[in-house]
């Protein structure tokens, strides 16, 4: 492959003493100085006082929901630990002494979930992944804690700051189908 | 099996008699198979065309279908199309214009347009027979089983433990179609059924392959499973409610392909796909089944039976299954204690062998486990020799089953012979030992893994020794009084190898780490055994195993290398 | 003018006949045992000699009798199949467990003439070295049952059965079982494996066929009450005799069970071959012709899993000229010989002889329900193609019958039962499906007119019940 070297082509004298460049920066500076001191339209926002209105689809941190009926929706699948990159999240599974859980007709739910908020990248994964619609990335943005330990946050935190989604009750549809099964041989009408 | 005897001259196996073959076409490729396989049970039977496809490298999916297991093609999973050679009225193969036979395909004998499957697990295969397992007929049909297996499936696969080793997704995945037709209501059927005490049922999950059914029946020799109720609503249940509790419940569990009969001890425990699989054996009796441990990080979570023909085929026992929970025990000893102190494994084994440097002949004994490594025995064997001391293990007898459990409950009790630690019958050296002691001529005891006061040497017995030494994982009486305590490690957490009762030789790979300051036996051992005899020794438990084997008579000629994942045979 | 032909029913229909032993002797009973057993051993033109037993096989063979029960499969050559150098026992059951919808005519015999069942049994048996023998009757069925194990009683009193049968040294007996009421115990190695004590699911094949490993692994005979009937008639007859009753490859008689929108239904034993369909459904000595005001719609001429016939519809059918050439012969439905060839030839089947009309007034799609509903509920769920889909089958029709069916319907039925026919263990995979597949093919504007009819009035709703 041939390489074909192009010509830049060469500055003028006018555009060699840099006035046009430095006058077009300067009418950007005054107009925003006019703008600030004289209609007074800030351009910096002035957190923490003033917060930031985050958009639709903007990828936060990541917090578990409960259902409409305020149940856990997490099954403890641990489909989003395996496949979250930085691994910030573990799962305790309930094991076979663990609690049941508390939706209608789920065998399951997480013993103890945590996210490290410290290793989460925001990336999204853990909502694509989960096959029941119980972790969802939040508008959060801005995470603090006093040490290393608090941010590490558990179910109960997850559950608190993630509210509801009200969605598709997969597991209580099941028992209702299950209970209005079609009794074979069905009775003619 | 890779590993033949590699002993002492074992008698030459008759030379087997020829294997008669036959020639098919799998996929338009010529293969020559036997004619005769064996069968579940080992017998000589007419070669499958499932097992004629897997020996020309193919592979035909199938649920109900286990080689160990006798046959019942009820899945339709492994419905094959084929053709055989036409015979014309005068019963000579028709040829073609080219000369190579004509072959007939399998049709419908009413719709000779469509074509017709065979099941491949259980129709013999003939000469000059074309099988097509991967034909676009043979994958429609495929295709229509798994669908029609799928829409009565209730797809909890998110709280489902088979999840990740399930035939339902793989098959999915390989054979099945997107989305679903089925507009219908699903069956629904009893869920979470209690089946014995370790098996729990989830009817819903269930694809009525009838393995477990065939397993229990004709392999424990247990009758506690049937079908209840009809067509699409069968369902498997246990003949009294709870009544599944023979010892071999738990091998229904990994014969179920799907998530139906899942594991008390295993539910909800952990995704399988977080776990670590480490080969090992299992240490609860004198067989030594192959197992496969699966751990995360520093926990077992479960056992698994390893094929092995020669040891336990793909089966295991509840109870060798199960007995994995001590190791994760909080009591278990993880400190070096010196006279009840604290202390540092040097500061340990430098005051040991110190003292043992000076120990006169005869003032030592040694009473070692036969649930340790061979490796661990032959170490402490060297150490006796020293002093020309008495050596000698405890028999732990319990009662033998049909199938797999042997009355010897000791892993190693081959060999702690082999290594000279012990005589045949354990135990006999012990009261010799006892009056050593009690006469004042046995001042040191070194005791590896048993509670002796439970074996004839009281406490009052061993407050008459200057030094007991001893290692052990769990403590006990024993231990409690030891003038030096080494804790050691669970047999998941160390390499080694075990003699089984019939002479079968057998690695452990370690699964997971030792906890706080135990260490494996072998290791400190080797730091002492040197220190005390004089001689050099190996740092690595492959350089201990070839010493070994060039110093004791049944393991000549063998290396750590060469013994493979299912063990060798030795002359017992 | 057609008419009956009683062979079998000769006698069980005459008023005042009674199934007990005396009144079966008077009309001639066990003399075609007294002349099988008294049968010579024959030598052939090639020097082979046949024993006695070889003879009546022989002859069985030579008369062209076809099994009574569905297959239509020469019961010569099935015997033919036994192995008999095993050195086991060889069984002979009977298979009273007559339950394919709209077949009735074992039961006649059951009922009103035991006896020529048990001689027709102990001949078959004598004839194949049967030292046991079962009579597997449908638990439905307890009158027949106890008229049976009353036979039987009598039988053996008078020697006829038991230790030393006439004097010659032959020794049988004869068990009733009482199945428990499930259609596939008809199916012959499911009643097999129900006969052993076991759930009635039909064995795979290969490697259990019954001829080899049968009835406890045992080289095993399973023929129809009515196939059995037949041998006591050909030993009597001879089988020359016999094989110019009926038509050439379809010899004998056979008993046809009409039902459905006829007049007079019934059972009526009839040369095979020499009746057709439509003299069947409308001779006044058969069905008696439809209501008054119908018009035919559909025929199924061999129990319900037979695939159904459209009234207007023409068959070729291959037809053995005077000089003896095979020519193709456009037969409409109603002059259909009623025999075994004929219905093959015309893509159904004879089956067990139940011929069920429909007249206009009957919607297929509920006829269709109906049976699939029955099928849905008589799989054995054994293996998973039949199991899943009869139920598939029977929801799906069952929804089009209820005013829930989608266009697609039609072909979405008839793709699932394409699914069933040909994949599973036993032939209730074709009995599942070939209704549906010949409903559907049939009488597809049908169905998709009520598809249709179903979306216009839900207002095209996607999918009826979305899960």
């Amino acid at each position: 492959m041939s390489t074909k070297v192009v010509d830049r082509a060469p500055l003028t004298f006018y555009e060699r003493t840099y006035l046009p460049a430095i006058l077009g920066g300067l009418k950007i500076t005054g107009k925003h100085l006019f703008n600030t001191l004289v209609k007074g339209k800030a351009v910096t926002m002035e957190y923490p006082e003033q917060k930031w209105v985050v958009p639709e689809g903007y990828r936060g941190a990541p917090y578990l929901v409960k259902d409409q009926d305020g149940a856990t929706k997490c099954v403890s699948c641990q489909l989003c630990e395996f496949v979250c990159p930085p691994k910030a999240i573990k799962i305790t599974p309930p094991g076979p002494t663990g609690e049941s859980a508390d939706r209608t007709n789920a065998e399951k739910m997480p013993k103890e979930f945590e996210i490290n908020m410290l290793r989460c990248i925001f990336c999204g994964f853990c909502q694509e992944v989960c096959p029941e619609e119980a972790i969802f990335l939040q508008k959060d943005y801005s995470l603090t804690g006093l040490s290393r330990a608090e941010m590490i946050y558990d179910k109960e935190k997850l559950l608190k700051l993630g509210g509801t989604h009200a969605g598709i009750q997969k597991w209580k549809n099941k028992l209702e189908e299950a209970e209005a099964q079609e009794v074979f041989p069905v009775a003619t009408k | 099996m890779s590993n033949a005897a590699t002993t002492a001259p074992a008698p030459a196996p008759a030379a087997p008699p020829p294997v008669e073959k036959i020639k098919i076409k799998v996929d338009g490729r010529e293969v020559e198979v036997p004619k005769l396989l064996p069968n579940w049970q080992g017998k000589l039977e007419p070669t499958t065309m499932l097992q004629a496809v897997q020996l020309a490298g193919g592979e035909v999916p199938h649920y109900c279908y286990h080689p160990k297991l006798p046959v019942a093609g009820n899945c339709r999973m492994c419905l094959v199309e084929f053709g055989t050679p036409m015979m014309g009225p005068d019963r000579k193969p028709v040829l073609n214009e080219d000369g190579t036979p004509k072959i007939a395909k399998s049709v419908l004998p009413y719709e000779p347009q469509t074509p017709r499957g065979a099941i491949a697990c259980a129709t013999p295969i003939s000469p000059g027979m074309e099988l097509y397992p991967n034909s676009p007929a043979t994958k429609q049909m495929r295709e229509a089983v798994l669908e029609s297996l799928l829409i009565n499936h209730p797809l909890d696969c998110p709280i489902c433990d088979q999840a990740g080793e399930c035939k339902l997704q793989e098959y999915s995945v390989e054979h099945g179609q997107a989305s679903s037709r089925f507009v219908e209501a699903k069956v629904h059927k009893p869920k979470a059924v209690d089946l014995g005490p370790r098996i729990v049922l989830d009817d819903e999950r269930c694809v009525l392959c009838t393995r477990c059914i065939r397993f229990t029946k004709d392999i424990a020799g247990d009758d506690a499973l049937g079908i209840v109720n009809r067509g699409s609503y069968n369902t498997i249940a246990a003949w009294k409610a709870g009544a599944f509790d023979n010892n071999y419940t738990l091998n229904t569990v990994d014969l179920c392909p799907v998530g139906a009969l899942t594991s008390k001890d295993f539910r909800f425990k952990m995704r399988v796909w977080f776990l670590k699989e480490t080969k090992s054996v299992c240490t609860s009796c004198g067989t030594g089944c192959n197992i496969t441990i699966g751990s995360r990080e520093s926990t077992i979570h479960r056992y698994e039976p390893r094929d092995n023909d020669a040891v336990n085929g793909p089966w295991m026992c509840d109870s060798g299954r199960l007995n994995y929970k001590w190791v994760a025990r909080e009591d278990r000893l993880k400190e070096v204690l010196v006279r009840g102190a604290k202390a540092g494994w040097g500061t340990a084994l430098k005051e040991i062998s110190a003292k043992l440097a000076t120990a006169p002949q005869g003032s030592v004994a040694v009473v070692a486990s036969a649930r340790q490594t061979t490796e661990e025995l032959y170490l402490l064997k060297k150490l006796a020799a020293k002093f020309d001391a008495l050596t000698d293990s405890v028999a732990r007898n319990g009662e033998a089953d049909k199938l797999l459990v042997s009355a010897d409950r000791n892993p190693n009790r081959t060999g702690a012979r082999l290594t000279g630690v012990a005589s045949a019958e354990l135990g006999l050296n012990l009261p010799r030992i006892a009056a050593g002691i009690a006469n004042g001529s046995i001042k040191t005891l070194i005791v590896f893994g048993e509670d002796v006061t439970k074996h004839g040497l009281g406490g009052d017995l061993l407050a008459q020794l200057d030094t007991l030494i001893v290692s052990d994982i769990l403590p006990n009486a024993t231990t409690a009084i030891a003038t030096y305590l080494l804790p050691g490690c669970a047999p998941a957490e160390k390499r080694g190898t075990f003699v089984n009762v019939k002479g079968r030789l057998q690695k452990l790979m370690q699964a997971v780490e030792p906890k706080g300051d135990a260490r494996a036996e072998w290791e400190f051992l080797l730091e002492l055994v040197p220190h005390v005899t004089g001689q050099s020794g190996f740092k690595s438990i492959e350089g201990l195993f070839n010493q070994m084997a060039q110093e004791v008579p049944a393991f000549a000629g063998l290396e750590w290398a060469k013994i493979g994942d299912t063990g060798v045979t030795v002359q017992i | 003018m057609p008419e009956q032909f009683k062979l079998i029913l000769k006698h069980a229909d005459s008023p005042g006949y009674t199934p007990d032993l005396e009144c079966y002797a008077r009309h001639g009973g066990y003399e075609a045992l007294k002349k099988a057993l008294a049968t010579t051993a024959r030598d052939l033109a090639d020097g082979k000699k046949l024993s006695p037993q070889e003879v009546v096989r022989e002859d069985v063979k030579a008369s062209g009798l076809r099994g009574r029960g569905g297959a239509g499969f020469s019961a010569g050559l099935k015997w033919s199949f036994v192995d008999r150098r095993s050195g086991k026992p060889i069984y002979l059951i009977c298979n009273a467990d007559e339950s394919e919808p709209g077949t009735f005519k074992d039961r006649q015999i059951l009922h009103k003439d035991p006896h020529q069942l048990i001689e027709g049994m102990i001949i078959s048996c004598w004839a194949n070295d049967v030292k046991l023998a079962y009579i597997y009757i449908r638990g439905e069925m307890p009158h027949g049952a106890r008229l049976l194990e009353k036979a039987l009683a009598e039988a053996k009193a008078k020697g006829f059965l038991g230790k030393n049968i006439l004097g010659t040294g032959y020794d049988l007996e004869i068990y009733v079982h009482r199945g428990a009421g499930a259609y596939i115990c008809g199916e012959e190695t499911g009643l097999i494996e129900s006969l052993e004590g076991k759930r009635a699911y039909p064995r795979i094949k290969p490697p259990y066929f019954p001829a080899v490993l049968g009835l406890y692994m045992c080289p095993t005979i399973v023929n129809n009450v009515e196939t059995l009937c037949h041998v006591k008639h050909i030993v009597t007859m001879g089988p020359a005799e016999y094989a110019k009753l009926g038509t050439p490859n379809n010899t004998g008689t056979r008993i046809v069970s009409l039902s459905g929108d006829v007049m007079k239904p019934g059972y009526f034993e009839v040369e095979v071959g020499k009746v057709t369909l439509g003299q069947l459904i409308n001779d006044p000595n058969f069905g008696g012709g439809l209501r008054p005001g119908r018009s035919l719609k559909a025929v199924i001429p061999g129990g319900s899993s037979s695939k159904v016939l459209k009234a207007g519809e023409v068959f070729k059918l291959n037809r053995k000229g005077a000089d003896g050439q095979m020519t193709k012969v456009d037969v409409p439905l109603l002059d259909l010989p009623y025999d075994f060839d004929s219905l093959q030839g015309a893509g159904t089947m004879s089956g067990s002889g139940a011929i069920i009309v429909m007249d206009d007034s009957r919607s297929m799609v509920d006829v269709l329900a109906n049976l699939s509903e029955f099928y849905a509920h008589e799989s054995c769920g054994q293996c998973t193609p039949c199991r899943e889909g009869a139920l598939w089958l029977a929801k799906g029709t069952h929804r089009l019958a209820h005013g829930e069916g989608r266009k697609q319907d039609a072909d979405y039925l008839s793709h699932i039962a394409q699914n069933i026919q040909g994949r599973t263990i036993c032939a209730f995979g074709e009995a599942a499906s070939w209704p549906v597949l010949s409903f559907v093919k049939k009488f597809k504007d049908e169905f998709e007119a009520q598809g249709a009819a179903d979306e216009a009035a839900r207002g095209k709703a996607a999918r009826p019940n979305q899960h």
